[in-house]
This record gives C-alpha cells, structure tokens and sequence, in this order.
C-alpha cells in the first residue's frame, strides 16, 4: 500500500477530500464535537494514537492524518461497522463519499484520497496504544504505591 | 461443509489442474448431483464429495472476466500472494511449501470424507473414473484421517494429542441446536447463534446485511469460500519443549493445558483451572458452556492460550472485544501422516500435521483477521507482540504469559514455532446450484463433450 508509511508498529496516513460547498461550518461543528470528551468513539477503538482533521484552503479542502497501530483494513472495518454515523458525520460533508456501510467502498475513498508521507519519524515505533496506556497505568499505581510506603 | 462441521474420521483431498475448459464443465455438469447438500450429509452417508474452485480454476473454466472480477480481492490472489499478511514468512514462505500449494495450479479441490478407509477408496475411484479421458490433471492427492487410539480405533486426538473438533460456531438456521457457548456471547452470559450470512453468501449476517457476493446472483447463492491449511506439526519438538520447561508431568500437563486453553482431554481451563475433568470435556452441555466473561485477567485460562485467541468469546476487556463476533471461522480437519510413537522426544523426520479447512463468508474479514490479529499478534489482547504457542510464527524469541492470582505473572520465554505452514489455498465452495451455473456458464464450448468423442 504505497500510500501508507510504516515505521515499526505505528502506521501514518494523509488524505485530503474536497468539502461539498457550503458544508465546512457543519463539518467543523461535527469535528469539534466528534473529538471533544477524549475522543469517544476515537478512543474506543484502541489503537488511534492521534488523527487531526485540518479544514484548510478557504474551507474547500479537509486534511485527515493519522498514526495508528495495526493493519489499516482490519481496524477501518471494524471502525466503519462500530461507528459508521461518526465516519458519515465528517466525510458525508465531503465530495464522492460513498457511505460507511459499504466498507470496501468506504475503503477505496480513504486510500484513494490519501496522499505518500514524505517524511516520518516516531520516538517509539515499537510502542502500541496499548502498551503506552498499560505503562502509563502501572507508573500511576507505582507512584501510588511509593506515596504510601515513603 | 458449510453448515456442517464434518466429523468423519477419513478423507482425500484431490487437487486439480483444469487444463480444459469446455471438458471441466461437462464434467462438472455431471458430477454435480453426487455433491453433499446439507440434507444427504444428514442422511448420515458413508462418504461425501465437496467440490470447491480457486480463482484460477473458475477462470480455467472460463468464466467471464465481469464475473471473475465480482470475486473479493483476497481470494482473487490466493493465499501465496497474502503470505507476508498470514505470517507465512520465512521458513512458512509459500516457495518452500509443498507442491502444488501456491502454484496457482491447484484450480479444483476435490475432497471425499467418508466413515470408513473402504469407503474413501471406493469413492475415489470412483470420482476418478469419472474423469474424462483429458481435461482435468490430477496434480495431488492428500490422504488425512482420525490418528489410532490405544485400541486401533480413530479417535478425535491431533498429533499433539489435544482432543480436537470441540468448539464450532452455532448458526442460526443451521438445523442443528445451538450448543451454550458455540454462538455468540450476549449480555448477562447469554448466548445466541451467529447469523448464517458469517458463513454462507447471500444471508444475512451479523450486521443484518446482505453483503455483496459474486456476480450473477446465481453464482453466489448458497457459496462460500474454503481456506485451506496444510500444516505440519513439529511434535517432538512440542514433547522437548514441554519437558524442558516443566519440573514434572503434572507440570507438563497444566503448561499443555494453559499453551492450548483446554487439557489434552478436551476439558477447558476456564471450567476446571485447578485439574483436568475428563467428565466435563466429554459432556457437550459443559465442554463449551464458558466466555471468560469472569476471567478477563487470564487466570483461569491466559488471554493468550490458543483456543482464547482462536474465539476470544467475551473475554476481551479492550476495545477488540466489540467485534468478536464479525471474525468466527468453521473449523473442520483432520490429520495427516502418522502419530509419533508415545513419550519420543527425538525428531523422526516425518511429514505429520493437519490441513485444515476453514469455512467464512470473507476470507479478508474472517480467516485473515484470525490469522493476523489474533493468532500472530497480542496487542488486541493487552499482550505486546506475543503471538499464539501453538500455532503462531513463533521464531524461538517470542514468550507465552501466564497470568497468576496473587503472584506475579509467570513467563515463558524462548517460544520456538511447533507449527509450520507447508501450503495452503483459497477456494470459493459453490452451491449446488451455482456448480450448474458454473457448468454452463463461460463461452460456448468449443469441441464436442466427452459423452461424443469426435
């Protein structure tokens, strides 16, 4: 998959979509509401380490660019399954999306509207989502544990 | 095959190259009728035939380009082509497998399961005397059968000597009734049966869609598609590494126990953690009747035993838990070659394993998921990179994690690979129906058939 940047476990991808005129305040009114309260469904699928979506070029174009753990078909069709009305709530206000109920479908719009990542560098390429909250928790109990005995 | 998981003791898988379009399909035209429905493999006959087509195979048959085109991506590349996503890699890499696996030859899968050893021989001479003089290349035949137990007798034990073919998805429709803890977990430690559309095309499955199948529809109806696995169990190296990690028998056997999720005999660790209970894994209502629903943490059984990984059931605390439901296979199998003798440790150099057959309405979704998710990964289950003991591409550095109660976790490091893939296939399973369709279709035959030799 040409479009997609590999480094260790972590994968990048960048695609931009034209906005359907008149479209980018409801889009942006979706977005700010899609990622607000950590993320929601984002979160839920365990293993997003970040996406930004970007209204740029005088509210003609969306970017959306992620890093993400696993294989981008198996977690994009669970996402599609799980979350389908959060996936419709962005890029429905996009022009050709065909729906998130046809993933393969759903699948060629991503990838073909994704563009090649030049550069990319990750300081824990080996580290996954889960791995990082797993640490992260063990250090709070350590933490909690070193408070209670000093 | 695809509602029913087969439980005969003997088979034969032939594979065939189709060297000739016009005499497949006459051929097909007249075999079709010998092919099991679910209704005469209920019938309880001494032997059945499954026909099933690889991608080249139907375009050996001639089908047109707009129809093979309707075909999924992954079956139209077949299992070689996804090796680097199957964990099919290095010494598992499709140019060291078994010929004619990965060839791209092996266009027809014609496979006869029967009661007894007689009763496979006869049915394969006959399905070969049904050949037509030219036409069809017979390019490999695989004998596989139930191994001897004590008495001489097959019995359901592998060649690592788990008991085998326990736990298969319920089906809605299926006619069968659903076994607790064969379909889907619910809420509240309910269980329901899977939708038919998870394993059969042109049903509703558990998106309560009908997903999109093969073009024309007539094609489709009633299909599925066949994953085929030949592998090749290192068992004498499983013997080695059992003893070599554990201080004694009893230690050895509970080590078999966690590696798999069940004892050797069958019974689950999440229904009897403490010891084996032979009652129970003989006892249908209680040998799957579990959703680790209570044992999120693996102590009872560890998240990454094979037979968790293989249907994690409830028992996913993260977010992968969602979907369990959406990746299930049929599993059906069988071994081959012959049982290393009792208690060797020392390797005989011979060719035993199983193939295995997988049944799922897309292969991408189902079998590959399965295959990469859950069998060469751990992150879905909190486990890092660690992979399945059994049957993942362990390389000797991989580790197994034993969850314990009140103690720190145990940890076996050095995991060497017990399992090797030596070939395998995609192929589309059709429907009574659509092997008709399949025998008519494509362009009009060139020469006479072979019932009219020029």
């Amino acid at each position: 998959m040409g479009v997609l940047r590999t480094m260790g476990k972590i994968n990048a991808l960048t695609a931009i979509t034209k906005i359907i005129p008149g479209h980018a305040p409801q889009l942006r009114q979706n977005l700010e509401a899609l990622t607000n309260a950590s993320g929601g469904k984002i979160a839920s699928l365990g293993t997003i380490h970040i996406v930004r979506w970007v209204i740029f070029d005088n509210d003609t174009r969306l970017l959306f660019a992620t890093n993400f753990n696993g294989d981008v078909e198996d977690y994009m069709r669970d996402f599609a399954e799980r979350a389908p009305e959060g996936i419709d709530a962005i890029w429905g206000h996009c022009e050709g999306y065909p729906g998130a109920r046809d993933y393969p479908k759903l699948r060629d719009y991503i990838l073909g509207s994704a563009i090649e990542t030049t550069g990319y560098y990750c300081a824990y390429p080996e580290a996954t989502v889960q791995d990082i909250l797993k640490a992260l928790d063990w250090k709070r109990k350590f933490d909690g544990f070193l408070d209670q005995i000093g | 095959m695809a509602l029913r998981a087969y439980r005969f003791p003997f088979g034969r898988h032939h594979l065939f190259r189709l060297a000739e379009a016009g005499a497949a399909r006459a051929w097909l035209g007249r075999i079709a009728g010998q092919v099991a429905t679910v209704a005469a493999v209920d019938r309880e006959p001494d032997h059945t035939l499954n026909l099933a087509l690889s991608w080249q195979g139907l375009m050996a048959l001639g089908l047109p380009e707009q129809s093979l085109q309707s075909f999924p991506e992954a079956f139209r590349q077949g299992m070689a082509a996804r090796a680097a996503r199957l964990g099919d890699t290095g010494g598992n890499a499709p140019e060291h497998w078994d010929a004619p696996f990965g060839s791209g030859d092996a266009h027809l899968l014609a496979t006869i399961s029967a009661a007894t050893a007689e009763a496979r021989s006869g049915a394969a001479e006959a399905l070969l005397a049904s050949l037509p003089p030219a036409g069809l290349d017979l390019i490999d035949s695989l004998d596989v059968a139930l191994l001897p137990g004590p008495d001489g007798r097959p019995v359901p034990v592998e060649h690592f000597g788990y008991r085998d073919g326990i736990g298969q998805p319920s089906i809605e429709g299926s006619g069968i009734d659903a076994i607790r803890g064969q379909g889907t977990a619910g809420a509240g430690g309910a269980w329901r049966p899977l939708k038919p559309g998870e394993f059969v095309l042109g049903q509703p499955d558990e998106t309560g869609e009908i997903a999109a199948g093969p073009q024309p529809e007539a094609l489709g109806r009633n299909g599925t598609y066949l994953v085929l696995r030949k592998l090749h169990q290192h068992v004498a190296r499983f013997r080695a590494f059992l003893r070599t990690s554990a201080a004694d028998a009893a230690e050895e056997e509970l080590l078999a126990a966690r590696l798999m999720g069940r004892w050797r005999s069958g019974t689950p660790l999440a229904v009897s953690p403490g010891g084996d209970d032979p009652a129970a894994a003989a006892d249908a209502a209680r040998n799957n009747d579990f959703s680790y629903a209570e044992d999120l943490k693996g102590v009872a059984c560890p998240l990454g035993a094979h037979i968790r990984r293989m249907n994690p059931r409830a028992g996913l605390s993260g977010p992968a838990g969602a979907s369990v439901n959406r990746h299930r296979v049929l599993r059906q199998g069988l071994p081959y070659g012959t049982a290393l003798p009792a208690g060797a440790i020392a390797d005989d150099g011979a060719g035993r394993g199983a193939v295995i057959i997988l049944i799922n309405a897309d292969i991408a979704r189902q079998f590959e998921f399965v295959q990469k998710v859950w069998t060469n990964d751990g992150d879905f289950a909190g486990l890092g990179g660690e992979k399945d003991p059994i049957i993942g591409a362990n390389d000797g550095t991989g580790s197994f994690t034993i969850p314990r109660s009140g103690q720190p976790r145990r940890r076996i490091p050095s995991l060497p690979a017990f399992v090797s893939t030596r070939g395998g296939e995609y192929f589309f399973l059709p429907g009574i129906r659509a092997l008709h369709h399949l025998a008519s279709a494509g362009p009009p035959m060139p020469h006479p058939t072979p019932e009219a030799p020029p």
